[in-house]
C-alpha cells in the first residue's frame, strides 16, 4: 500500500522535473543558439515484489519507480539574417570553440562583437578561438569579410580562421551561457568542410508547439499519479475503518 | 515545481526586456541618426541532478539528468548599420557615408560622440548641435556669410558678401571606435565611450578607414518597421509560451494540494 504511495510521488516528481526542462526550453524559444532538451522516461527495476507475486524475503530498497534522463536535440534552428559582419551561423554541423575564465567551452550561437583588446569575442566576454586555439584580432578598419571555410579577411589581408570544430554531441553538457563543456578526451580537431554563414545567426531550435503540446501531457500526467495515490489513499482507509467491522 | 515557475519567470522576464528594446526602436523610426538595438540572450547555468556516465544499478547512463534555470538578457546591442540618406537641401545637414561619428562638446567638457547631423549656428555662428552642443573642433560661421560649402574632407569653407573666393573657416574631424557596439547610448542620439568600446581616434574625413561627408543630406534612422513588427509580435507570442509554462506550473501545484483531503 504504501509502495503504491511512492510510486504515485515518484511519477509525480518526475513529471514535475519534466516540466521544468519544458518551461527552459519556452524561456529560451529565443536565445540565439539555443538547443532544446527533451526528458525520457526510463522504467526502473524495483523491488522485487513488483517481479512476482509476493515472493517472501527481505524487502529490497526501494528504488524510485521512474528514472528520466535528459537528452539534448542537437538540430539545426532556422537561420536569420542580420546583416551584421560578426554575426555569424554553421549550416550543418558543427560548434564554435570559445575561451571562458572556466575552460574552453563550444557554442553554436554565433552573436559575436569586437572586445576592447581588437579581439573577436562573444558579448559576455569569452574569446573565440581561431586556428592553434588563440584568439582572433580583428584588423583595425576596413570591411571584415568571413568566407564560408570561417577565414576572416579584411580588404583582401587574412586575419585568420575561425575554428569550427565537430565532435560527437551525445557527450557534450550544457554548461549556461548557451555553451557546451567538452570531456577532456573528446577530440576537438578543426572540423573539414564546414559552412559558416557570415551575417546571419541561428535561431532557437525550440518547437512551441511540440512544447505545449507535451506540457499538457506532462501535467495530466501528473494528474492521472495524483489520482492513483488518492485511490491508494481510498483503499487503506477502508481496510484501516471498515475490515474490522462486521 | 518551483523550479519551473522560476524558470518561466525569467523566460518572461527577458522577452519582455525584449519588448521595450522594440518598443524604443520602433518610437525612433524617425530619429535623425538613429540606430537600432538589438537584445542577445543566453540560457541560465545548468543543474546536473545526475552527470552522464554515472553507473547506476543496471549499466552506465549515456546520459544524465540536466535542468536549466531559463534565459537572461546578456546585451542590448547597438546595430551600426548605415541608415537612408535624406535630402534637406540645408547646408548644415551632414551625413557620414561610412564609418565615424562628429564629436560634439557636452556642458561639463567632455566628448559627446553622434551620428546625426543636422548642425545649426548658435548666436555667435559657432557650428551646434540642435541641443546646443558645440561642434569640435569648433567651428565659427563668419555673420556675413552667404553661402556655405562643406567638402567630402570636411574642408569648410564660406563665400561671403565681400569676397567672391570661398575662404577656408574650418576642418571637421570624425572619430572612430574599435567597437561602436560597446558605445554607452545616453540618449539625445549622443553616445559616450566606454572601457568596451575602447577610446576615440579622430582623422580627417575620407582618410583611412573614416567615411566621407555629404553636405545637405541627414541619416535617417536604420529602424525598418516590418522588421520590428515581427519582432514585436515574436517577443509577445515568447512571452505567452512562457506564461503558459507558469500557469501549468499553477496547476499541477494545485493538483498536488489535492492529494490530501
Amino acid at each position: 500500500m504504501v509502495i503504491g504511495f511512492r510510486t504515485s510521488a515518484a511519477a509525480m516528481e518526475a513529471q514535475a522535473e519534466r516540466l521544468a526542462v519544458l518551461a527552459n526550453n519556452l524561456a529560451n524559444v529565443s536565445t540565439t543558439g539555443f538547443k532544446a532538451d527533451h526528458v525520457e522516461f526510463i522504467q526502473s527495476l524495483s523491488s522485487p515484489r513488483a517481479a512476482g507475486p509476493l515472493s517472501p524475503g527481505p524487502a529490497a530498497p526501494l528504488t524510485p519507480p521512474v528514472l528520466a534522463r535528459t537528452r539534448t536535440e542537437f538540430s539545426s534552428g532556422p537561420l536569420r539574417e542580420t546583416g551584421n559582419a560578426l554575426d555569424l551561423a554553421i549550416e550543418g554541423r558543427g560548434f564554435f570553440v570559445v575561451q571562458t575564465p572556466g575552460g574552453v567551452r563550444l557554442t553554436r550561437a554565433g552573436t559575436f562583437v569586437r572586445a576592447t583588446d581588437g579581439t573577436l569575442a562573444t558579448p559576455d566576454g569569452a574569446k573565440v578561438l581561431g586556428e592553434g586555439k588563440q584568439p582572433i584580432t580583428l584588423p583595425e578598419g576596413g570591411r571584415i569579410h568571413i568566407g564560408t571555410d570561417g577565414e576572416l579577411s579584411a580588404d583582401g589581408a587574412t586575419a585568420g580562421r575561425v575554428l569550427v570544430v565537430d565532435p560527437k554531441t551525445d557527450r557534450l553538457v550544457k554548461s549556461g551561457g548557451t555553451r557546451f563543456e567538452a570531456p577532456a578526451d573528446v577530440d576537438l580537431a578543426p572540423a573539414t568542410d564546414v559552412q559558416v554563414r557570415q551575417g546571419a545567426i541561428e535561431l532557437s531550435n525550440v518547437n512551441a508547439v511540440h512544447t505545449l503540446v507535451e506540457m499538457m501531457a506532462a501535467l495530466r500526467v501528473y494528474e492521472s499519479a495524483q489520482r492513483a495515490a488518492r485511490s491508494s489513499d481510498e483503499t487503506l482507509s477502508r481496510a484501516v475503518n471498515d475490515v474490522g467491522r462486521l | 515545481m518551483i523550479r519551473a515557475l522560476w524558470t518561466a519567470g525569467t523566460g518572461m522576464q527577458a522577452q519582455q526586456l525584449n519588448l521595450d528594446v522594440v518598443a524604443n526602436n520602433m518610437a525612433n523610426v524617425n530619429t535623425t541618426g538613429f540606430k537600432r538595438s538589438r537584445v542577445d540572450f543566453q540560457d541560465l547555468l545548468y543543474q546536473t541532478l545526475q552527470p552522464a556516465g554515472t553507473r547506476t544499478g543496471g549499466g552506465e547512463v549515456p546520459s544524465g539528468v540536466q535542468v536549466g534555470h531559463g534565459a537572461r538578457a546578456i546585451a542590448t546591442q547597438k546595430i551600426f548599420a548605415q541608415g537612408n540618406f535624406q535630402q534637406t537641401e540645408n547646408p548644415l545637414d551632414l551625413v557620414i557615408e561610412g564609418d565615424g561619428f562628429f564629436q560634439l562638446q557636452r556642458q561639463d567638457g567632455s566628448i559627446a560622440y553622434t551620428r546625426s547631423g543636422s548642425f545649426k549656428r548658435d548666436s555667435q555662428g559657432q557650428v551646434v548641435s540642435s541641443d546646443g552642443l558645440v561642434l569640435q573642433p569648433a567651428v565659427t560661421i563668419p555673420p556675413d556669410a552667404v553661402s556655405i560649402s562643406i567638402g567630402t574632407d570636411g574642408t569648410i569653407s564660406v563665400i561671403t558678401g565681400t569676397s567672391p573666393t570661398p575662404q577656408q573657416v574650418g576642418q571637421l574631424e570624425l572619430a572612430r571606435f574599435v567597437n561602436p557596439a560597446g558605445l554607452n547610448a545616453i540618449g539625445r542620439n549622443n553616445f559616450l565611450p566606454t572601457a568596451a568600446s575602447g577610446t576615440a581616434t579622430t582623422g580627417q574625413p575620407g582618410s583611412q578607414g573614416y567615411g566621407t561627408l555629404s553636405q545637405g543630406f541627414v541619416e535617417s534612422s536604420n529602424v525598418s518597421v516590418v522588421e520590428e513588427m515581427v519582432n514585436m509580435i515574436a517577443a509577445q507570442r515568447a512571452f505567452e509560451v512562457s506564461s503558459k509554462a507558469i500557469r501549468t506550473a499553477d496547476e499541477m501545484l494545485q493538483i498536488a494540494n489535492g492529494i490530501a483531503r
